[in-house]
């Protein structure tokens, strides 16, 4: 691993921005894909060399002979390992999303065109565990999850992704750092929120069974399943939900005009945990930022959208580690 | 890599470290080749019961007595044997500290090093198959390390297997290309196989031997010469003390030795040579000592050898295991016709003063009763005709007075015992003899045309010196028993009686036609191993020269190069599916809808992703907006979930695409498209 390290140079990875520029998938193929030894090819070779000088010194063709074939078997190998990458594409099937801190779920997937048996890949990001991917006779893909680092509030691209084998015989590394097209989310880091804005929630709580019924709503992903009116529905209305009187009417709204005066980020942090904080109540939240407006709901799709909302707003990009 | 060793490549190290030193058990002591097996089953059955291959204290003990065992069965060091017993102990206790994957690489570094000890021992066609076996259990070991525990039993040796064949053909461009130099330092070899004797006592080897092994082949360009004439001479055994005939050490300087490419000016003198020069090709095989074997009346051709004023052949170093020399003959009409110097005369002429009293008489009275020396000779040979025998196994002769008791009483001998025999005779009276040595005939393959030499054609008879005619052979073997000249040993005996040391020889069944093809088969294998792999650094500067003579040297790099390049393409073509992968069918969809935008020029860009433009053609074609849409979901999922359900869904939708206006659009009903959509 230290010659890798030692690889990951400046002008290196200058040169594999050039040749490997991000991509949205990228087909490993000749143009892509790097060989080298390993250090158990470089033993093999040396013992292919011990052996020619044990046959010259004896004077003995059959160990010529099994010098030869040596040295051929290492050469062979480049092109079975080699094979065991070609042909593969790859891209990150999606992201995840995370606070800073966090890591970051990265999903990355292999498919090809052909449906020979592809062994013991490693898919690793620099820094991170990898992972080994196996693409048995005839499954067309596979999918591995790995992690980026999540650092700054913003848009995190994938890191260089390094797709290597030593596969089948170990004796060669066929590799390639791919940079990959994906988005992932980082939401604000939560800040502390001051006790009265705990208190700020929509008033009437819901009550199980007595509500009156107040109307259909649309239905928007993380709404209660057991208020759809599958009547409605049936009738090919579309899906809806029911609305009862003891719903909150008054949703809060967790607004960015609320406060003044701090820079975007820390006002995002806020807010970020302002929304934490309100979304553990039963009321529905909603957000209000310059030009955007997330309306009120509830539940884990509602707490995505909101804070995605403020993880894309005026987004700053994380290009990852080329 | 200081991963735990994955069972299965525990389990194909077992059995490449088993085939690998199994063979080594016919040249080293047992208990050297059974410590891999033994170490490796000890790994084996611990790896079980889940535990680590042993403990600190069982490898430390196991070298110790390794060691000690070595210390009581070799005395000295530095020899081949002791070296090949360490290298195997150690590669079989590596076996008790095979924790790591680390450890199992180097097992199968350590497996095909001793893999290629094997044929500094044995050198057949079939340790070439041993070596091919070997290596292919040994990269099976390597594939089940990268594997891991999963992928099915056989997956190792297929993959393996794989390797080998795509390896073979860049394996002998290189064994073909690959320079072959002289050794760097000077190594021990195994201990020497008895073969043809220095000397030759009477009656002290009873039995002759009656090995079928190949002494060496011999391949003619132009027709070899007849049964009656192929006497390969080895030594020439003039000095005679009462027991034994041994040669006479004349060295190797200018005077004695003609080397190739030189003539000196004894050479003219000593030889009257007749008709055109025939060359010759010799490929001696290991086991049989360190001499050479001529014709009489050649001229070697090899750089390194020569033939002496006796007209027998040496080479400089004396060759250890297979040689290959190339020689020329031509008819001799008188050999040392000129004259005997008298120090050589009186050599050949030496006897001991006393012993074997009763044969000295007898010579002296025929001699005396002879006209001429020729007259003389004649009638010992009419002798040995008239009252002799010609067995493998003759009465025993007494150390004292051995030719007496030949002469008077056995009366029966092979070729040993008539030649020493006839020379003693020869000397009592008055004329110049000595023995040869060496081996007389040899089997010509029916259709190949190579001459077989085997153990069993070895030979001695008679040279006399006669005045005005020089030397002149004399083979009173042939006199007794002329069927061993045209018939050869086995002719004359029958395989039963020669072959009594080979009880399964094919030679005992020769008489099966099936079996003779079989035979005279594995003796061409046997000689183009010798000739093309064994002994191919002799063959290669003749062959590459042949093949690409025409070439200056400097360019001689270009069609090694070329031969390389096209078996690196060999391989790579066998490794990787020759059929180019076709695309993926949400691909080809996807294409054809690129197609369909291009009409109305709008193209993808290259980098451009599906997506990203897909949204740009919707921007663009707000009215195809949902169908680019359609278009851009079903390809998601049928590209990359693998819906299979998604890729007719594709399909309608990309047909849906129909920029262009309503003229395209008539031609292009859904009803036109779904018959085509085979063609597409």
């Amino acid at each position: 691993m230290s010659a890798r390290s030692a690889l990951a140079t400046a002008p290196w990875r200058a040169w594999l921005a050039r040749r490997l520029p991000r991509a949205a998938a990228v087909r490993l193929d000749r143009r892509t894909l790097f060989v080298l030894p390993t250090p158990l090819g470089l033993a093999f070779l040396g013992m292919a060399g011990l052996l020619w000088l044990l046959g010259a010194n004896y004077q003995n063709g059959v160990v010529h002979a099994m010098a030869a074939l040596t040295a051929a078997l290492w050469l062979a190998s480049v092109f079975h390992t080699f094979a065991n990458l070609a042909g593969l594409e790859v891209r990150v099937a999606r992201m995840g999303a995370a606070f800073p801190g966090e890591p970051l779920a990265v999903v990355v997937e292999l498919s090809r065109g052909d449906s020979r048996p592809r062994r013991a890949i490693r898919l690793a990001f620099p820094g991170g565990e990898g992972v080994r991917v196996d693409l048995a006779e005839g499954q067309p893909l596979a999918c591995a999850t790995l992690a980026v680092a999540a650092r700054r509030r913003g848009i995190r691209r994938p890191d260089r992704l390094a797709v290597a084998t030593t596969a089948p015989f170990g004796l060669v590394r066929v590799w390639s750092q791919v940079l990959l097209a994906g988005e992932g989310l980082v939401y604000p880091r939560p800040a502390a929120v001051p006790p009265r804005h705990r208190e700020g929630r929509g008033e009437g709580s819901a009550g199980a069974g007595d509500e009156a019924f107040a109307g259909l709503a649309p239905y928007r992903p993380g709404d209660d399943a057991r208020r759809i009116a599958w009547k409605a529905w049936a009738r090919g209305a579309g899906l809806h939900v029911q609305r009862f009187a003891a719903d909150p009417v008054q949703p809060t709204w967790v607004d960015w005009e609320d406060h003044p005066g701090l820079p975007r980020e820390a006002r995002l942090e806020r807010l970020c945990g302002e929304v934490l904080a309100r979304l553990e109540g039963e009321g529905a939240v909603g957000l209000r930022l310059p030009g955007i407006e997330v309306p009120p709901g509830v539940g884990p799709a509602q707490r995505a959208r909101l804070l995605a909302a403020l993880a894309r707003f005026e987004a700053p990009e994380d290009e990852g580690d080329g | 890599m200081a991963e735990a060793v994955p069972r299965p490549a525990a389990f194909w190290l077992a059995a490449a470290a088993t085939v690998a030193v199994a063979p080594f058990a016919r040249h080293l002591p047992l208990w050297a080749v059974l410590v891999a097996p033994l170490a490796a089953g000890f790994h084996l059955a611990l790896f079980r019961r889940g535990r680590a291959a042993g403990g600190r204290w069982l490898p430390a003990l196991a070298l110790g007595a390794c060691l000690a065992a070595l210390a009581l069965e070799f005395p000295r060091w530095r020899a081949l044997e002791p070296m090949a017993s360490l290298l195997l102990a150690a590669f079989g206790l590596k076996f008790l500290e095979l924790r790591s994957t680390r450890d199992a690489a180097a097992l199968v570094l350590l497996g095909f090093f001793v893999a290629a000890v094997l044929p500094l021992f044995a050198q057949g066609p079939a340790v070439g198959l041993y070596l091919l076996a070997v290596a292919l259990l040994l990269v099976a070991s390597l594939a089940a390390l990268q594997l891991g525990g999963g992928g099915g039993r056989g997956v190792p040796l297929r993959l393996a297997a794989r390797l080998l064949v795509s390896a073979l053909p860049l394996a002998l461009v290189l064994f073909v290309a690959l320079p072959r130099v002289g050794a760097f330092w000077s190594v021990p070899s195994p201990a020497a196989v008895t073969g043809m004797g220095d000397e030759l006592v009477l009656g002290e080897v009873a039995e002759l031997s009656r090995s079928a092994q190949v002494a060496f082949r011999v391949r003619f360009e132009g027709p070899p010469p007849p049964p009656a004439e192929r006497y390969w001479r080895g030594l020439v055994l003039s000095r005679f003390d009462g027991r034994s005939w041994r040669e006479v050490s004349w060295g190797h300087g200018e005077g004695v030795v003609a080397w190739a490419g030189q003539e000196p000016s004894w050479w003219r003198r000593d030889l009257v040579l007749a008709g055109p020069p025939r060359v010759y090709e010799v490929f001696l095989e290991p086991g049989g000592g360190r001499h050479l074997y001529a014709l009489l009346g050649s001229r070697m051709l090899t750089p390194g050898t020569g033939m002496t004023r006796l007209q027998t052949a040496v080479a400089l170093p004396s060759p250890a295991g297979r040689f290959r020399y190339r020689a020329e003959y031509r008819s001799v009409v008188a050999f040392e016709a000129g004259g005997l110097p008298d120090v050589r005369r009186r050599i050949e002429l030496a006897l001991p003063a006393q012993g074997n009293p009763r044969s000295r008489a007898l010579a002296a009275r025929w001699r005396a009763e002879a006209g001429s020396p020729e007259a003389f000779l004649e009638r010992i040979l009419e002798h040995f005709r008239r009252h002799f025998a010609y067995t493998l196994r003759p009465p025993p002769l007494p150390p004292e007075d051995a030719v007496d008791a030949f002469l008077f009483e056995t009366r029966r001998g092979f070729c040993e015992h008539f030649a020493a025999a006839l020379a003693f005779m020869l000397r009592a009276g008055g004329v110049p003899a000595r023995v040869v040595i060496g081996f007389q005939g040899g089997e010509l393959h029916p259709t190949e045309g190579y001459l077989t030499v085997r153990r069993y054609d070895a030979h001695a008879w008679t040279e006399a010196w006669l005045a005005g005619r020089g030397w002149v052979r004399v083979d009173p073997t042939a006199v007794v028993a002329p069927d061993r000249l045209t018939l050869g040993l086995l002719g004359l005996l029958g395989a039963e009686q020669v072959l009594a040391e080979e009880p399964v020889a094919l030679e005992r069944l020769r008489h099966l036609p099936g079996i003779e093809r079989l035979r005279w088969a594995l003796d061409t294998l046997d000689y183009a191993w010798g000739r093309w792999v064994l002994g191919y650094r002799g063959v290669q500067g003749e062959l590459l020269g042949r093949l690409f003579g025409a070439l200056p040297p400097r360019w001689l790099l270009l069609p090694a190069l070329a031969a390389l390049l096209f078996a690196l393409l060999l391989a790579a073509a066998l490794a990787l599916p020759l059929a180019r992968a076709r695309a993926h069918p949400a691909d080809r969809l996807f294409e054809r809808f690129c197609r369909r935008l291009a009409r109305v020029g709008l193209r993808r860009v290259k980098g451009e992703t599906a997506r990203a433009f897909c949204r740009r053609a919707a921007a663009q074609l707000p009215e195809l907006a949902a169908a680019i849409a359609a278009v851009d979901r079903h390809y998601e999922a049928a590209r990359y979930r693998g819906a299979e359900a998604s890729l007719a869904a594709l399909h309608r939708a990309v047909v849906r695409v129909r920029p262009g206006g309503p003229f395209l659009q008539k031609r292009l009903r859904p009803a036109n498209l779904e018959r085509k959509k085979g063609l597409d």
